[in-house]
């Protein structure tokens, strides 16, 4: 995985792309667990939505930094 | 001891409620602006002090709120910056060229901010100001206007992302938690204003303020909806049922609306009797709803009050059957009709109580199947105050580009980059002129206390932490102003502008000549864009406010128009979105604003009886028992009553009035004294059309002395 995306020649850091990217599989797994009623179990979903979104784009970034 | 325990635990909770909510946003704002700071500096941005500001205007007490905007305006920036890149590279050469093409963009962005008053307008708002704060600044040296636009998108985003952070998840007052307990209050809240309104008929001032209050709650109400809804899981799931809850909230008050018009006229023109029997039903309406009155409903008990209102609705029906008997013989045909009409208006009212707390009680469960239908809440467009909106703010970008390129000011680009980004966010403010004459004053304040960090405190200290030290007090006070809603300019713009000149940039440059420029600058810009909003062209002249009279009056006619999906609910939120869509600037010019209320009351009463009678009328219909002859006068109704609203005049009036009485006169042959009401489509359709008759009587309604001259002019011309 390339460490810098280019667009149009201008260059940007993968995280970047990835942050975004992030943001969509954090809406995606949002809905899914959402609708199996997990939010029901949980003390503090804004919380827990963060913490969510930072294992995700965590481990994204581990897929670009290996 | 006791008593005192108790008596501090209950003063402790009104704290928590008031005064402690707003230490809690405060101590969010400055959490969210020191950690923005941090990050920015330790990121290497150029400009702190743009994230900063960003936190600033993302910044809400709610934190649906600031995610819903912050979403939004994150969009708007890229939309902003996406154009702005386009623009200088087509014509950054010419500087008046580029003047006057980012007067076009600006201006379209506050018109649309204008016509989308919801959190769309966010991410107009904020398109429009990315594209100032890049496009200024890019037009001196346009070589660098790229690598500008994407450190400002990563400053503002920065901001966003904090401001969400903080606000979600340490401590948050949610949007659903405010809904809830809204949803909770609402029933009792009504069910006070109607036993206090029966007790005292005659405060038509308390009675008008109550049900604008309801109308701009059922619009802000809707916001909140979208917003939790967004938010939160819970509200998300129930998000139809709260549509319906607040739908059968606003029926509920036009209704109130035509029973407390035709109970006024009634103890106007008749003796004991009728009263007294009217009274008589209403008693149980009243005994019924006595014990709710102010409290907060759960939705449990929403269920068991639902209940109770059911049984009680057949003990109202046979007392209205045993007054109406009574009453046969001692009214005269026309006290009848209006007796017949306020017991149906009655029985509606209670009805739809019952309906609306059953509605309520769905929202206990998970899955309902009220889930499953559609309502709409639609917005009414102004495109005049839209258009008005957007013509000022690119006649702002005119003057200030002109002011900036004749007197070649070397502070001239700042500016011009002030007045419109203020022109721009003031714009979704309930009075922009007030607002942009509160900031003034704000930034007035802030030029004095961030000249003095910048240049008095800022050098002798060293350190991230000394620097928050040094912030913290002018944050403090911006923040806790900017929670009264009476002083919430003044504290936006010491909180907006202290930073701008404040915070360092980075890394840190001392120059004092710069500091002052900018904000000699800075009071200069915002006095200027004062001084236009509130006298060159302002929001509420007299122009603005005979279109929203226009377009309130054009609710009936439109209601006429075929093949209408959900055209009651239309009617219904459309109505309330016009009345709250100036009451900011009401209190500018109460006389103007009081003749609309006027207005929207009889427009929903109408409105109201025209959707029944069609409701009627289709029943009959399917029944196959309509009579031709009906049909065809009720086309002539249709033409009369849209030519009366569209163009009201005495003659028109008159035609109408004729057409009522023509058809309430071939109806009486029609029913049959025996029959009942609720099996007798004759009779409503009847009592409908006297609703009609009564409201258009009204002759300060139309206002017709003045307004047949005026308008008629104009029509004329």
């Amino acid at each position: 995985m390339l460490r810098e995306w280019s667009l149009a020649g201008a260059t940007f850091p993968a995280i970047t792309g990835l942050f975004v990217l992030s943001l969509l599989v954090l809406w995606l797994v949002d809905k899914l667990i959402g609708r199996m009623g997990v939010y029901r179990y949980v003390w503090h979903p804004s919380l827990f939505k963060l913490c969510l979104f930072v294992c995700i784009y965590s481990l994204s970034a581990f897929w670009v930094y290996q | 001891m006791s008593v005192n325990l108790a008596s501090i635990k209950q003063a402790l909770a009104s704290w928590a409620k008031q005064e402690g909510l707003t230490l809690l946003f405060i101590i969010q704002g400055l959490i969210a602006i020191f950690l923005t700071l941090w990050l920015a500096m330790r990121l290497e941005l150029p400009q702190p002090a743009v994230a900063c500001i960003t936190v600033i205007i993302v910044m809400q007490p709610q934190s649906g709120q600031v995610l819903v905007k912050g979403a939004y305006r994150f969009l708007g920036t890229i939309i902003g910056c996406v154009a702005m890149l386009v623009l200088v590279a087509l014509v950054a050469q010419e500087r008046v060229l580029f003047l006057l093409v980012v007067a076009i963009w600006i201006g379209l962005c506050a018109a649309g901010a204008m016509a989308f008053r919801d959190y769309r307008s966010y991410a107009f708002v904020l398109a429009g100001y990315t594209a100032t704060l890049i496009g200024i600044p890019a037009v001196q040296n346009p070589d660098a206007a790229f690598m500008m636009a994407v450190w400002r998108l990563l400053e503002i985003g920065l901001g966003i992302v904090c401001a969400s952070v903080i606000s979600a998840c340490l401590l948050p007052q949610t949007s659903t938690k405010a809904m809830q307990q809204s949803v909770k209050k609402r029933f009792g809240e009504f069910t006070a204003f109607v036993l206090e309104n029966l007790a005292e008929p005659d405060n038509q001032q308390q009675y008008e303020h109550s049900m604008l209050l309801f109308a701009t709650q059922a619009v802000g109400w809707e916001n909140l909806r979208n917003v939790s809804s967004i938010e939160d899981y819970v509200s998300k799931q129930r998000k139809q049922r709260l549509a319906r809850l607040n739908q059968e909230f606003m029926q509920l008050t036009s209704r109130y609306a035509g029973l407390h018009s035709l109970l006024q006229r009634v103890r106007l023109h008749y003796d004991n009797d009728i009263t007294t029997a009217i009274d008589s039903c209403l008693a149980i309406v009243k005994d019924t709803i006595a014990p709710y009155r102010g409290s907060s409903l759960s939705s449990q008990q929403a269920k068991q009050v639902a209940d109770i209102i059911a049984t009680k609705q057949e003990n109202l029906r046979l007392q209205i059957r045993a007054e109406s008997a009574r009453m046969t013989v001692l009214l005269s045909e026309q006290q009848k009709l209006d007796f017949d009409t306020a017991c149906e208006l009655i029985y509606r009212l209670f009805d739809e109580m019952r309906s609306y707390c059953d509605t309520q009680a769905s929202l206990l469960t998970e899955q309902h199947p009220y889930e499953h239908e559609s309502t709409r809440f639609q917005t009414k467009l102004n495109p005049v105050g839209a258009l008005i909106t957007g013509l000022r703010t690119s006649f702002i970008v005119l003057t200030f580009g002109s002011v900036w390129i004749a007197t070649a000011w070397p502070s001239g680009n700042n500016f011009a980059m002030v007045a419109i980004a203020i022109s721009a966010i003031v714009t979704t403010t309930p009075n922009p002129a007030r607002s942009a004459r509160q900031i003034t004053l704000g930034t007035f304040i802030a030029c004095l206390l961030g000249s003095l960090v910048n240049l008095v405190v800022l050098p002798q200290i060293d350190g991230f932490a000394l620097l928050c030290f040094a912030l913290a007090p002018v944050y403090v006070m911006g923040f806790y102003l900017s929670t009264q809603p009476k002083f919430a300019g003044y504290g936006m713009g010491l909180l907006i502008f202290f930073t701008f000149g404040a915070v360092p940039l980075n890394p840190a440059v001392f120059d004092p000549q710069l500091v002052i420029n900018n904000y000699i600058s800075l009071v200069l810009a915002q006095a200027m864009v004062a001084v236009i909003l509130t006298v060159i062209i302002p929001a509420d002249n007299g122009y603005v406010w005979s279109r929203l009279n226009k377009e309130m009056r054009l609710q009936i006619p439109t209601l006429f128009k075929p093949k209408q999906a959900q055209r009651r609910q239309r009617f219904e939120s459309q109505t309330r979105d016009l009345l709250s869509q100036c009451y900011g600037f009401a209190g500018d010019s109460p006389e103007q604003y009081k003749n609309l209320i006027r207005m929207s009351f009889a427009v929903q009463i109408i409105g109201h009886a025209i959707i029944e009678m069609e409701e009627t009328e289709q029943q009959l219909l399917s029944e196959k028992s309509v009579n031709h002859d009906w049909l065809q006068q009720k086309e002539i109704l249709k033409q009369y009553v849209t030519a009366l609203f569209e163009r009201p005049n005495a003659m028109q009036q008159g035609i109408l009035l004729e057409q009522l009485a023509t058809m309430m006169d071939w109806l009486r042959p029609q029913i049959s004294t025996l029959s009942r009401f609720e099996s007798s489509p004759p009779k409503q359709l009847l009592s409908h059309l006297h609703v009609i008759r009564n409201t258009v009587l009204d002759s300060h309604l139309f206002n017709l002395s003045s307004v047949t001259s005026r308008e008629g002019g104009n029509y004329a011309a």
